[in-house]
Parts: structure tokens; C-alpha cells; sequence
């Protein structure tokens, strides 16, 4: 009875100890490192999502699953197969291609100081959050076309994710939710600071007359851009009051008729259709081919779009089609009737704002 | 626990004496969502801002003492309070926009709480920042009774739009300022032969008038009452 009590005592406490010290070692584990976002002159602070704070092991474990394609169905896709960090991660093919050849609906978007871009992702804004927006491509049929329940078993069995999943976030199981948690933050990290137009406010150099002519062109009516892409915004040059828009792509008379419902699609409202995300300027050297449908190959056919003027719809941004009547009346032009002079130096302008840092 | 207890009544009478110091100023929109032309509209909640600046009381000597620089009234943000300075005051005067210096400030020498800082998106490049954004949907058929389905905006910006306003009357401590803004007056230019979809901002010379009708006819609706917040 004394030998089996000692026995049982002495498993007791091995067992103990075991325990604690597999606590201990995971406690010791499990200790991340706050990600300090860097102070960029002349941008505001990055905002931060307390719902997900950045960190070192975080943004680590991030990056790897944004350029894994562990998260397609045959593995052969990443995230970054149609955000190329050498196009400024996006896709200079006007439809991205998924793992069963099938084409994606629209232009994939370029990825850049995403920090700053509030409220709405995806060119229909359906989702809120980038985490959220991480969730859609993986199961989407069009794109990497896995369910998530797979992901989760392919990356639970991974020794290495097991591993990073812990140090990240202090967790043995793994789900979709910290899979895009960790993508999220990793995108997040994905700022561009140092274009042309950068060092330009911070004095580090001068523009060329046909780039300030350009400005000039951009932010005041005779380009009217700044009514969706604001340069008090620099972080990502769209304007902080304006998400959506119908800028006057297509003619049709009724919304019901628009090819692509943008916003509508998501909100059901007969209002949103035909809007779709006012993109960032960023980068735009790198991010042909334009608009949500990629239609325009090249930064010249997006000016002279413009120059020639929006087509009538009845959810056409207001003051665009304020601003073409009225040159209608003034000018006899509907749209912005740039000179080729003009046109090239707005295209100069736009060029100052693409970073060749951010995209090697 | 008498200590304690003597604490809490302290902070109690604190606090309520704190509240009653307090002068409240409260915005209200008006609207019939007809234009006095009667022509229907509906306006987007979120697009709809106007920006004030400048409330200050006189007293019988002429000074004056800012008890706010700036507010900008929302559907969701509409009403703010101050402590009341000592004094003999005889006016509450407010303003709508900002003045030249406010109006050619930097958004981004702004915290993010304020109303002028990049952020509320009221800044354009070329406008500087707008006093108001009215955006929405209106009825544009001739028979005007049709559901409100043409996109509008509004715009109004620029230091010619300034106005001081002077209050019928003040609110003293304890007291709350209610302002009315009646939105149809917005909508004064609307006739038979002036489309309102086809105006947005007065930044071309052609629009300043248009810009200063607005505005005149929207101040000269505004509306204050004075009541006691104890009651």
C-alpha cells in the first residue's frame, strides 16, 4: 500500500512537473514582438486595428502564406500569383487566371498602402476589413478554389506553420480566422513612400515643368481628378470622403443594364450600381491595365477617357456629369478636352507617383 | 468608509456643478425633402456635413471669447458643450464656413479628431475646404412627383461664402442653444430653368452667385431658441 501510494505520488509530480514546464516552455514560446510602423513624413500615422495588432511574427507569418500557394486547391496558386510585387502587386493581365483556368470577373487590384484605405475592399467594397477580404480568393471557384476546412487541415499538418502559428498568435489550432489575421498584417506592411511625389514634399527634389504642370492639371477643375483622388490623402491619393464611383465608363439607360453591377451587386441598391472602388493612384507606372475591368491597356487611353468625357448613366458621379454639362454650355466639350501638351503633362504628373523601391 | 463616503458626495455635488456650468449648443436639420419648388429629394445621411466656426460671446464691451473654434454638424454629430466663461456677455455670434485663415490652413497640421484634418475629407486641392456637402438623390422629371432617383451634390466652399451669424438670443449657463438649419432652403435656385443636378461649388466665377444665393438663403433661415437644460 506505502510502495503503490510513493508510486503514484512520484508519477504525480513527474507529471506536474511535466506540465508546468510544458506551460512554462510555451509561455516562454508565445511572446511576440510589437510591429512599430514607421513614421513617414508627410503621411498620417498608419492606423492600427486593435482587433489585430501588428507584430514581427505576425507580418513573418504573413508573408509566407501570401507568397505559399499551400492555400490553393493544387498548390499552385499564391496570393502574390496574382499580386506581383513586381507590378506593384497586382496583375498586368486584365483578368486573373485561377487554378481550374478560369478567369477571374475583374481586374485583380494593386496592393499598396492599404492601411489607409477605409471602410469598403474588393472593387464592389463587399467586405470591410482586409482580413475579411483575405477569406474570399481562397474558396473562390475562380481563383485558388479550396475550402477553408482544407486549408486549415494542410496548414495544421505542417510542422513549420504549426510552429509559426504559435509564435504569432499563441495557438496550436489553426484557423481561417488567424490565417487571414496573419495575411492582413503582413499586407498591411506593404507602404510605399518613396515615389517621385514623395521626395518631392519632403524637398528631396524638384518636379520637372511638365509634372507640375500636370499637378496643376490634376488639382484644380481643369483635370477635376481631385474630387476622387485627393493629394491631401498622399498616402494613397483617394479622397477620404469618397469611396465609390461611377465614373462614366458606360452608357446605358438603365442601371440594370450596367454588365457589372459593382457596389449594387453587394448593397442591392439600384443607386450603387455601376459604382465601383476609387482605386489608389499609386504606383501606376507598375499597375496597368486600368479600371475594374482592366479595359484600358495603358495610362494615355485612361487620359484620353477622360478628355473625351464620362458616359452617361443615371448613377454617374454627380459632379462629373455637373462639370460636363457645364463645359457642354461654356465650351461646347463634354469632357475635359485636354491639348496633347496637357495630356502629356498629366501623364508626367502620374508617373511621379509610382515607387520603383517598392517594387523590386 | 467616512472618508469614502465623503468623497463620493464630494465628487457627486462636483460633478452635477460641472454639468450645470455646462452651456450646450445643439444643431437640427429641418428638411420637408421637398425643395420650395416642391420638387422631392432625399439626401444621403453620410454626405450630409456642414462646417461652423467661430462661436463666441460679446460682452457690453465688445470682447470677445471663442468658446468653440470649430464644429462640424453630421446626422450623427450634432451638438457640443463648453464651460461658460465669467462674464457680461450681451451676444452669441457663430459662423458659417471658416474664416481666410482657417480656410487656408494645412489639413495635415490637423490631429485626426479635428474637423479640418484629412480625415473628414472636406479639403480639395483646388477649394480648399468646403463649408457644406449636400449629396443625395432628386426627383428631376417635370412633373416632379416621381421617387428621387438623379444623383446631386452640393458643394460650397471658398472665403468669399463666409458669414457671421449673429443668435436671437444666448444661452447662458445651464442652458442649451438650439440651432435649426432648414435643408430645403438649400435648395433656393431650384426652378423650372435651373437644374440643381448641374451645380456642385461656386469655384468658377460663374458659380460664385449661385454660391452666395445658397448661402443667404439658408442663413437667413436658421433658427435659434434658447432653453433650460434642468428642466
Amino acid at each position: 500500500m506505502t510502495k503503490k501510494f510513493f508510486i503514484s505520488l512520484c508519477l504525480l509530480c513527474t507529471f506536474s512537473l511535466l506540465f508546468v514546464f510544458s506551460c512554462k516552455k510555451n509561455e516562454e514560446a508565445f511572446k511576440t514582438t510589437p510591429y512599430v510602423a514607421p513614421k513617414i513624413p508627410g503621411f498620417r500615422d498608419m492606423p492600427v486595428d486593435a482587433n489585430n495588432p501588428m507584430t514581427v511574427e505576425g507580418i513573418a507569418l504573413g508573408k509566407k502564406l501570401f507568397f505559399d500557394p499551400i492555400l490553393s486547391r493544387d498548390s499552385t496558386l499564391a496570393c502574390a500569383g496574382c499580386h506581383k510585387q513586381a507590378d506593384g502587386f497586382s496583375d498586368i493581365r486584365r483578368l486573373s487566371r485561377g487554378v481550374d483556368d478560369l478567369f477571374g470577373r475583374r481586374n485583380a487590384q494593386a496592393l499598396v498602402n492599404l492601411a489607409w484605405q477605409k471602410d469598403r475592399f474588393f472593387w464592389d467594397g463587399r467586405v470591410s476589413t482586409l482580413r475579411e477580404q483575405a477569406l474570399k480568393p481562397v474558396e473562390d471557384a475562380l481563383e485558388m478554389h479550396l475550402p477553408w476546412a482544407i486549408a486549415e487541415f494542410r496548414l495544421q499538418n505542417n510542422t513549420v506553420y504549426k510552429d509559426l502559428f504559435f509564435k504569432a498568435f499563441g495557438i496550436n489550432s489553426i484557423t481561417k480566422e488567424y490565417v487571414t489575421k496573419a495575411i492582413e498584417q503582413f499586407e498591411m506592411t506593404l507602404v510605399s513612400y518613396n515615389s517621385k511625389f514623395d521626395k518631392y514634399t519632403r524637398g528631396e527634389v524638384p518636379l520637372s515643368i511638365s509634372e507640375i504642370k500636370g499637378f496643376d492639371i490634376f488639382k484644380t477643375e481643369k483635370g477635376d481628378c481631385f474630387h476622387c483622388h485627393s493629394s491631401t490623402a498622399p498616402e494613397v491619393f483617394i479622397s477620404p470622403d469618397r469611396t465609390f464611383a461611377n465614373n462614366g465608363l458606360d452608357s446605358v439607360d438603365n442601371v440594370t443594364d450596367f454588365l457589372d453591377f459593382g457596389l449594387g451587386e453587394f448593397t442591392n441598391d439600384l443607386a450603387d450600381y455601376g459604382r465601383f472602388k476609387i482605386p489608389s493612384l499609386r504606383n501606376l507606372a507598375f499597375t496597368a491595365p486600368y479600371m475594374h475591368d482592366g479595359r484600358f491597356q495603358t495610362l494615355d487611353e485612361v487620359i484620353d477617357f477622360y478628355s473625351d468625357g464620362p458616359k452617361g448613366s443615371p448613377t454617374l458621379e454627380p459632379i462629373m456629369r455637373e462639370k460636363a454639362n457645364k463645359r457642354l454650355e461654356t465650351t461646347g466639350h463634354w469632357g475635359l478636352d485636354l491639348t496633347p501638351s496637357q495630356k502629356a503633362d498629366l501623364k508626367a504628373f502620374l508617373l511621379t507617383l509610382s515607387d520603383s523601391s517598392f517594387v523590386r | 468608509m467616512q472618508k469614502l463616503l465623503l468623497i463620493l458626495v464630494c465628487s457627486t455635488i462636483l460633478f452635477s456643478c460641472k454639468k450645470q456650468d455646462d452651456v450646450t449648443v445643439s444643431f437640427t436639420f429641418k428638411t420637408t425633402n421637398k425643395t420650395p419648388n416642391n420638387r422631392p429629394y432625399q439626401l444621403s445621411a453620410t454626405k450630409t456635413k456642414i462646417l461652423f466656426s467661430n462661436f463666441v460671446y460679446v460682452d457690453k464691451d465688445n470682447n470677445e471669447v471663442v468658446v468653440k473654434d470649430v464644429f462640424l454638424v453630421t446626422s450623427s454629430d450634432n451638438s457640443f458643450q463648453f464651460k461658460l466663461p465669467n462674464g457680461n456677455y450681451t451676444k452669441f455670434k457663430f459662423s458659417f464656413g471658416l474664416d481666410s485663415i482657417k480656410n487656408n490652413s494645412i489639413p495635415s497640421s490637423f490631429p485626426a479628431s479635428s474637423p479640418l484634418s484629412v480625415e473628414t475629407g472636406l479639403y480639395w486641392d483646388m477649394l480648399k475646404y468646403r463649408f457644406l456637402i449636400l449629396e443625395g438623390n432628386i426627383d428631376n422629371s417635370i412633373t416632379k412627383n416621381q421617387t428621387p432617383t438623379t444623383p446631386f451634390s452640393m458643394h460650397l466652399g471658398s472665403d468669399t461664402l463666409y458669414q457671421q451669424i449673429v443668435a436671437s438670443n444666448f444661452p447662458k449657463i445651464g442652458e442649451q442653444l438650439n440651432i435649426t438649419l432648414d435643408l430645403d432652403k438649400l435648395f433656393i435656385l431650384d426652378n423650372d430653368n435651373f437644374q440643381i443636378t448641374n451645380f456642385s461649388n461656386h469655384s468658377e466665377a460663374s458659380e460664385i452667385a449661385n454660391g452666395v444665393a445658397i448661402r443667404n438663403s439658408f442663413i437667413n433661415s436658421i433658427q435659434t431658441t434658447v432653453t433650460s437644460k434642468t428642466k
